[in-house]
């Protein structure tokens, strides 16, 4: 499977490489990432172009986890209802609502949804798989997951590889109440560090300038921005 | 004073902003001439609007006539390979603003002297124009094992024939990093922003060093004096912040690397001032035009 990934609005960046996935017969996915910065219209625009250029599934992607479920609810439910193709739902726990936003879009049609296993994953991770194999056993969804093993992977697995357990920390919880890209914790963390200042003023700042995926080094450059005035005030 | 004459072809925004820019700063060359193909082109009428000659009969009206040396090539890679050609023939000299890069490419504070003799010149990419200049700034002082440049650019301001062709925008920004930066492997990675109001070009750029003494000073020196000499042909060409030294995690291990943050302003010359992106081709290939210009008439000064 291939993910040709764009930022919401930038669909058009993508035709070249959804032809070349096609081309190697590949299932592809167009990922349309931080869809909270666009509204539904514009996301439905954007969905229709990756299908015009072949994607076999569109994606609504919750890159900072900020949606909430009826936001979820209306992407899904207007990509339904104007594109022919598979419908997919990819979110962060950073408000802890991965799980409601994921049951929402299943509720809506979204028939692709991606998880992590123990929430590996960006900033407070993904909807947790384990956990959804459960949830949707309970609802009558047949999965084809064993649920003992899936919980087994979890915990002998990848909880040992994890650094730190996974929570929603202060800075997972900023990026998803400011509305900026998960990958973008941990960068934040190590330049907070490095100028002496609190990261989530970083995530707040990098938020209201409306920074996008791959902008990672507008981090240091906040930070050196956030120093700079504080020192000011100081002297 | 005796001038070179020079003609625009292209009548679109990059051919439009460009003559703008040539009326503008007086110098040693004439601009004799837009050629454009369509008759009803906001360009051609803004051309006669200002005095200049406009023709709609594209790449044969500039071989019509033999007193112009220089031509800017404002249309599209594909239709630069046909001109290309005609044009040595023709004998002319030609700085191509397309991505077809027939011609080496040219950043003009660094390698324009290794290119004088050159009929055909490339201005890379709006990315490459802004960030070459930098990681040869750090080069010139110690190697660079390994330069990345993350360009962010207003959606506003990236036109259609970019957009389906975003990897070799890619591949050609990462190239000149190499070829015309110093850097030994490179990557280049755009950004398109679509915030609104439209945020204006940011640069950031990487470069990882493996050499274990090395003056910070003198690089930093370096990359202020690249920039004084970028900005006389692209005011609103500055740092945003002075240079950091930082060490990192590397495929190379834990590496000293050298960041540098730019702001590219455009002049709002046609293009909207956030158009950074885009002014910096047009005032770039209109100082290579400048220095070619002035390279002819010296040489005719010579041989006289």
């Amino acid at each position: 499977m291939a993910r040709i990934a764009t930022h919401v609005t930038e669909a058009d960046v993508s035709p070249q490489h959804i032809a070349y996935a096609k081309e190697l017969g590949m299932e592809t996915v167009g990922f349309l990432m931080m869809a909270h910065m666009a509204p539904v219209e514009k996301l439905v625009e954007q969905a229709k172009l990756m299908e015009s250029y072949g994607a076999d599934t569109v994606y609504v992607v919750d890159s900072a986890g900020y949606l909430l479920p009826d936001q979820v609810r209306e992407r899904i439910r207007a990509l339904k209802q104007s594109v022919g193709v598979n419908v997919g739902f990819h979110a962060h726990n950073n408000l802890s609502l991965a799980m409601a936003n994921t049951l929402a879009a299943i509720e809506e049609g979204a028939t692709r949804i991606d998880g992590s296993v123990r929430c590996l994953g960006a900033g407070a991770g993904n909807t947790q798989t384990e956990v959804l194999v459960a949830v949707l056993e309970r609802m009558g969804i047949e999965t084809g997951v064993d649920l003992y093993k899936m919980m087994d992977l979890a915990e002998d697995i990848v909880a040992p590889i994890l650094q730190t357990p996974q929570e929603i920390t202060k800075d997972s919880l900023t990026l998803g109440y400011a509305g900026v890209y998960s990958t973008f914790a941990l960068h934040t963390k190590r330049a907070a560090k490095k100028f002496n200042i609190d990261s989530r003023d970083i995530l707040i700042e990098l938020g209201k300038r409306k920074v996008v995926g791959g902008q990672e080094d507008m981090i240091v450059d906040v930070a050196a921005e956030i120093a700079a005035g504080k020192e000011k005030v100081l002297s | 004073m005796a001038k070179i004459k020079a003609a625009i072809l292209g009548s679109g925004n990059i051919g439009t902003d460009l003559m703008y820019k040539i009326l503008k700063n007086d110098g040693a060359m004439e601009l004799a001439l837009v050629a454009g193909i369509d008759p009803e082109s906001e360009g051609l009428a803004r051309a006669r609007e200002a005095g200049i000659e406009a023709s709609h009969d594209g790449i044969d009206a500039i071989l019509a006539d033999p007193d112009i040396r220089i031509v800017f090539d404002a249309t599209s890679a594909k239709a630069h390979i046909q001109n290309a050609e005609k044009l040595e023939a023709a004998g002319k000299m030609a700085i191509d603003l397309t991505p077809a890069a027939v011609g080496p490419y040219l950043v003009p504070p660094v390698n324009l002297d290794d290119h004088i003799g050159a009929k055909n010149v490339n201005m890379v990419s709006c990315a490459g124009q802004a960030t070459a200049p930098l990681v040869y700034a750090v080069s010139r002082v110690v190697p660079v094992h390994y330069a990345e440049m993350i360009a962010t650019v207003a959606s506003r301001a990236i036109g259609p024939g970019t957009r389906q062709n975003v990897d070799e925008f890619t591949r050609t920004t990462a190239n000149a990093l190499m070829e015309v930066g110093g850097a030994k492997t490179a990557r280049a990675i755009p950004v398109f922003n679509p915030a609104e109001p439209p945020i204006t070009m940011t640069n950031t750029v990487y470069a990882v060093i493996q050499e274990k003494d090395f003056d910070f000073d003198e690089i930093r020196k370096s990359v202020h004096e690249m920039v004084k000499d970028v900005s006389e042909y692209v005011p609103g060409y500055r740092l945003k912040g002075e240079p950091l030294l930082d060490e990192r995690e590397t495929p190379w291990g834990r590496l000293p690397v050298i960041v540098i943050m730019n702001e590219v302003e455009g002049a709002g010359d046609f293009f909207p001032k956030y158009a950074g992106n885009l002014d910096i081709m047009t005032a770039s290939a209109r100082k290579v035009g400048e220095l070619y210009a002035s390279h002819f008439l010296q040489k005719e000064e010579v041989g006289q």
